[in-house]
């Protein structure tokens, strides 16, 4: 045998590895952010439900364990891994493989990190804990960390902080967002866009007033509160028709 | 010609592989076994998600007695964690951090940590490999922003080269940092002291330590349980509240009005080298201690249901428990050189004052 064949079997074998993978279909779930139908961006000043003035800092979440629901009831876990996104940087974009999408007809993300893995030591990638979605003190993930200025705010530099994290009852602040399965699928290639309206954090189902709620450091009620209305913040992107 | 060209080429590249195989297994770092000690309970770290190895636990030395890991390279853990108070600070009832800051706690000794289920005066941290974490970016103590150490670790050529030879490629992270900690720390392991001989059958209590253990396990060992000497409960102990410092101690973590003032029960091994006492120092000796417990305490709704009296403790049965807790001194422990910053011997500096 040649050389020149020697080479060729060692490419099909690595190719032959990578088809393995390209079995599987590439997802893409990108959200758009915004704040009472305006792009989420530093610059801007926003008001809220209540009339309170604001400009955003952060806004950082954690997307995980993302499944599909098929029509006979059947979950396929499409990924099981953690994504850090950031509102404040243009669309946020989750990009994995999995299984097909074929008969799925919901999808379900898990707005937060899992349990299990807030007890298993130092974790890498998205959740390294320098990334700064961490709190040592309470060993813990922090779900979603959103964080500006306000006049509203009773605090120095008449900032807010919420840091919304626990995962030990009776204070768990994971949430489970589910969202019809609309997608656009070509040749493997499935997108899926979302967006997050962050005013809902706010008002959704809770009143959050800056001005009585200007810090959320720790685990505990308040935490489960703005958790419940973080959980509404998420839709299906409508992409705004065009003004007249 | 051609051919002869292919076949060369074929055969260096086989040297090549053969050789980064060889170098593969050669530089796989030694493993260590992590010994129990005879008729002591099953460890809980994991040694399985990170087993010791030589190499890993030589990193974890260098990084324990490293001033890098804090904000101005002042100081280090080693610095808190002195090897001759059983890695606690001695004689300070608080820690103290960078810039002249005094943390609200005191720091703990460290030793038996393969056991030890959570960490901190308020076990508000869950595994070991995160501990590291509090005191290293805590503004009070070592004040440091942890991609900057993460940073301070990269540029240094010694440390790549360390991690490389801990963990088989020269990454640094959060992880791998922590993990070379844990490593060292748990080969800090006490099991040697007079006591431990006693039990093992190579020396005998003399009489006062033979009663003073009676008393020890009538009077403290349902919370201070041998053979580590703790339970790892958090208990209110009838302590009231420092009115500066404001620890609510396990109700920070939990939120429950019934942990008020509940604290971890602490190891008594190597208690007599450890003090000052208390979560946060309040008691400079022993005498100190037993003071507490027999006339100080207040009772309050919180307060564990077995102190809700005061220990009924006799001066003479305070002698007989000193001369019993002395039993738990593990000098072997307290100097052995493998625990010592590296390239150095054990340093005797403790101050030659006792405070017992």
């Amino acid at each position: 045998m040649k050389i020149g064949h020697l080479l060729a079997l060692l490419c099909c074998m690595i190719s032959g590895n990578l088809l393995g993978q390209t079995g599987k279909t590439s997802y893409e779930i990108t959200v758009h952010s915004f704040f009472n139908g305006r792009p989420l961006q530093r610059d801007s000043l926003y008001l809220n439900e209540w009339g309170e003035a604001l400009h955003w800092n952060q806004c950082r979440w954690y997307f995980s364990r993302i499944r599909g629901v098929k029509t006979n009831g059947d979950t396929v876990l499409l990924s099981n891994q953690h994504f850090l996104l950031d509102g404040l940087t243009g669309p946020a974009t989750v990009q994995f493989t999995g299984p097909s999408p074929v008969g799925i007809k919901s999808l379900v993300i898990q707005l937060g990190v899992d349990p299990a893995v807030n007890r298993q030591g130092i974790q890498t990638g998205d959740l390294d804990p320098a990334k700064g979605m961490f709190w040592t003190w309470n060993t813990g993930y922090v779900h979603v960390k959103l964080s500006g200025t306000s006049a509203a705010a009773a605090t120095a530099g008449e900032r807010f902080n919420y840091d919304i994290g626990g995962y030990q009852p009776p204070h768990v602040t994971q949430r489970q967002l589910v969202f019809p399965f609309v997608a656009d699928t070509h040749q493997q290639r499935t997108q899926i866009s979302l967006q997050a309206e962050w005013s809902k954090v706010f008002d959704a189902q809770h009143a959050i007033r800056i001005g009585q709620y200007a810090v959320c450091h720790q685990p505990g009620a308040l935490a489960v509160l703005l958790a419940d209305n973080a959980a509404q913040v998420f839709g299906l992107f409508v992409p705004k028709s065009p003004q007249p | 010609m051609k051919n002869k060209g292919q076949w060369m080429i074929a055969s260096l590249l086989a040297t090549a592989l053969l050789c980064s195989a060889w170098a593969v297994q050669y530089f796989v770092p030694k493993k260590r076994p992590f010994k129990i000690p005879a008729g002591w309970p099953q460890p809980v770290y994991d040694f399985q998600k990170n087993p010791l190895t030589e190499e890993g636990i030589a990193l974890g030395r260098t990084l324990f007695y490293d001033e890098i890991l804090s904000k101005d390279s002042s100081l280090s853990c080693g610095s808190c964690h002195q090897q001759f108070g059983a890695f606690n600070t001695f004689d300070h009832p608080l820690s103290h951090g960078v810039e002249g800051q005094v943390s609200f706690r005191n720091a703990p000794a460290l030793y038996n940590l393969a056991w030890m289920p959570s960490f901190m005066w308020d076990g508000g941290i869950n595994h070991l490999d995160l501990q590291f974490l509090a005191p290293v970016t805590s503004h009070q103590e070592m004040g440091a922003d942890l991609n900057e150490v993460l940073e301070k670790l990269r540029k240094n050529e010694s440390y790549r080269k360390a991690f490389k030879a801990a963990f088989g490629d020269p990454t640094i992270n959060t992880q791998r940092l922590g993990k070379a900690l844990s490593q060292f720390m748990l080969t800090l392991v006490s099991d040697n002291s007079r006591y431990d001989k006693v039990k093992r059958g190579e020396a005998q209590f003399s009489l006062p330590e033979q009663l003073g253990e009676a008393i020890f396990l009538q009077k403290c060992a349902v919370c201070h349980q041998p053979p580590l000497f703790t339970d790892f409960s958090f208990r209110n102990t009838g302590m009231t509240k420092d009115l500066f410092l404001q620890d609510s101690g396990r109700m920070r973590i939990t939120g429950l009005s019934a942990d008020s003032l509940s604290f971890k029960v602490p190891s008594l091994r190597n208690v007599t080298v450890s003090y000052p006492y208390g979560h946060d120092g309040r008691f400079f000796s022993l005498m100190n201690v037993f003071e507490h417990y027999r006339k100080n305490l207040r009772s309050v709704p919180q307060t564990d249901p077995l102190l809700k009296q005061p220990l009924a403790l006799s001066n003479y049965e305070i002698g007989q428990l000193r001369a019993f807790l002395n039993t738990l001194t593990d000098t072997s422990f307290l100097t052995n050189p493998a625990f010592a910053p590296p390239g150095q011997a054990f340093r005797h500096t403790a101050p030659a004052d006792n405070h017992q």
